[in-house]
């Protein structure tokens, strides 16, 4: 089960080239994401001419959009990332392990009952990303402290499915609730306006502080759980940590744009293959990853078929689903 | 000074140590040995607390380990496991450097004195030329050790290894072996699992006997490996005398009689259990 990349010795490109190519990505994913839109008259130039209108559809509306996307690109990667090292799977992502899934219950159980849940919207997303991790992990062994591989890739689906039945189970509730839970739950950001993301930013920023605090620990996970508990760090606790990371930044993630599968997967093994497998590199180069693929995603769904936009997470299955596939014939031994 | 085991009774839900008392010497190396399944893998993992030793009691230098935190055990003890996982795209470096990793902080980053310890244990091991190299591309011998250096580097004073020798040709058998006297030489306390009696004997300055999770004698190999002990601990009859070389007690079993090659009739290439070996070994 290892899906073997950037493998030691390999030709890879040098450290500050990537980096730099990743900049660059980032930057132009977000002037791509920033640029189009519904009124393609309205460009970056327009501002600079000092037109309110476009700057106020620039402000109010674009902006925030893009940061969205990016945060969200974020979430998703750090959380696979942190999945697949605490696991030592490769299939660990956030949508295998039915923490997406158990996010978009969640969300959908504040927007059905709003006073019977004890949470905001996305408080909700995140117990139930944790709900669904929790049930996923303890279906694969890992609280008596050995994950089966097999148990916890069956886990995550049947937890994935189950809750995300729940999901559509609420589709057909009453018109006016049930149109509410779609439109949060398909994996869309078209509407997004500024307090919401700021909100995210938030999570986003302790969820990265967290990540980089745990990389080491990470590293030391890949060793296997003997030999990381002889190096002093209990495997249990590194479980724990990656677990309630993923979690935040997925509930986060989900209760602002659904849950977008294929990002959480994609990311982590795409920033392996230019970065190698040292976690204190793999949070930063990540999170800047997940970042530019949803920017480069959110600009693509807005030209894709115009005037009718793309959900970001089709656009995101669309790239990610194909080079996933490439990657996995490519891997020297997939086992 | 040494390690001292009272009352033993970790286990799994199958199997447990049946109270387990028994001392490991300082600056000795100290051989476990006994049929499979008798419990001296779990014996040594209590011993790192590495498993929960029950009602028992795990003193090290005289230290109640159960009383301090994991990062520091790891400072006083190192345990090698039996089937250690090659991470993936690793170097013969950073495998060793990963073994100062309860010397250093939260972020792991190496400073110059983490830097001299890997020197100097990829020189023990003599693995500095292959340094930059990936673990996963290293023969088994070299593999393991480079698993051995990174214990070196985690400089420990007391270190265990759980059958180290396992599904190693027999000069990297040796080669192993001859590292484990070298660490005593250094000064360390060597506990080490082993699943050949003659070597257990060679190397051993105590052997440890086990058996059906009962600890049943400790003393000198040549002291304890008697043909009393052979059969009834392994079940099987045989000459013990004395090998030309080293004076250590060798084995011969009685009953099958094959043109001098008597050794072949123990157990065999038993490589035991393997539980955390996903596939990442041929990265």
């Amino acid at each position: 089960m290892s899906l073997a990349v950037g493998r030691a010795g390999a030709a890879r490109l040098p450290l500050g080239l990537s980096v730099a190519l990743l900049l660059i990505a980032i930057a132009g994913g977000a002037l791509f994401s920033l640029v189009t839109g519904g009124r393609s008259d309205i460009g970056l130039a327009a501002i600079f001419k000092g037109d309110a209108t476009s700057a106020a559809v620039i402000r109010d509306i674009r902006a925030p959009r893009s940061l969205a996307a990016a945060l969200i690109g974020i979430n998703l990667g750090l959380a696979g990332l942190a999945l697949q090292a605490v696991t030592r799977n490769p299939l660990a992502s956030p949508s295998i392990l039915g923490i997406n899934q158990g996010a978009a219950f969640g969300l959908a159980l504040a927007l059905i009952a709003p006073h019977a849940v004890p949470l905001p919207l996305d408080g909700m997303a995140m117990l139930g990303a944790l709900a669904a991790g929790i049930l996923t992990f303890a279906i694969a062994g890992g609280f008596a402290g050995r994950i089966d591989a097999m148990r916890l890739i069956l886990g995550g689906v049947a937890v994935g499915a189950f809750s995300y039945a729940l999901v559509r189970f609420a589709y057909t509730l009453e018109d006016e609730l049930a149109r509410s839970v779609v439109r949060w739950t398909v994996g869309d950001i078209t509407d997004i306006r500024w307090p919401p993301v700021l909100r995210m930013a938030f999570w986003t920023v302790s969820g990265v502080i967290v990540a980089m605090l745990a990389a080491h620990r990470f590293n030391l996970m890949a060793m296997g759980q003997d030999v990381a508990k002889s190096l002093g760090a209990d495997p249990r606790v590194t479980l724990l940590i990656g677990m309630l990371l993923a979690a935040g930044l997925t509930g986060a993630a989900v209760s602002v744009a659904g849950p977008i599968a294929f990002a959480g997967l994609i990311v982590p093994h795409m920033a392996k293959l230019l970065f190698g497998q040292d976690h204190r590199i793999l949070v930063p180069t990540t999170a800047l990853l997940g970042a530019a693929l949803m920017l480069v995603a959110d600009g693509m769904s807005k030209v894709v078929s115009p005037p009718v936009e793309v959900p970001v997470g089709v656009v995101v299955a669309l790239i990610g689903a194909p080079w996933f596939l490439l990657q996995t014939l490519l891997a020297e031994d997939l086992e | 000074m040494s390690i001292r085991l009272t009352d033993i009774r970790a286990g799994y839900d199958a199997f447990r140590l049946n109270d387990v008392s028994v001392e490991m010497r300082a600056g000795m190396i100290t051989a476990l040995i006994g049929p499979n399944g008798c419990g001296k893998s779990t014996l040594l993992k209590s011993a790192a607390r590495h498993l929960d030793p029950g009602p028992g009691r795990v003193e090290i230098a005289g230290q109640d380990i159960a009383r301090i935190g994991r990062r520091r055990i790891a400072r006083i003890v190192s345990l090698l496991p039996q089937h250690p996982v090659v991470p993936p795209a690793i170097s013969v470096r950073d495998l060793v450097a990963y073994g100062r990793a309860p010397h250093q902080n939260l972020f792991g980053f190496r400073s110059a004195a983490d830097d001299r310890k890997v020197d100097e244990a990829l020189d023990l091991v003599e693995l500095d030329i292959l340094r930059e190299r990936p673990v996963a591309s290293l023969s088994g011998g070299q593999r393991q050790r480079a698993f051995v250096a990174m214990c070196v580097a985690q400089d420990a004073p007391y270190m265990l290894f759980d059958e180290p020798t396992s599904s190693l040709d027999i000069k990297y058998q040796y080669e192993v072996l001859d590292l484990l006297r070298a660490l005593k030489s250094a000064g360390k306390t060597v506990v080490v699992v082993l699943h050949d009696i003659e070597q257990a004997a060679r190397y051993a300055d105590e052997l440890v006997v086990m058996k059906d999770g009962s600890f049943l004698r400790r003393g000198a190999p040549a002291d304890v490996v008697t043909r009393e002990m052979v059969r009834e601990v392994f079940g099987i009859e045989a000459k013990v005398f004395p090998d030309p070389n080293t004076g250590t007690p060798l084995i011969s079993p009685r009953d099958r009689m094959s043109d001098g090659a008597a050794t072949a009739a123990r157990p065999g290439c038993e490589t035991g259990r393997a539980t955390e070996t996903v596939a990442t070994s041929k990265t």
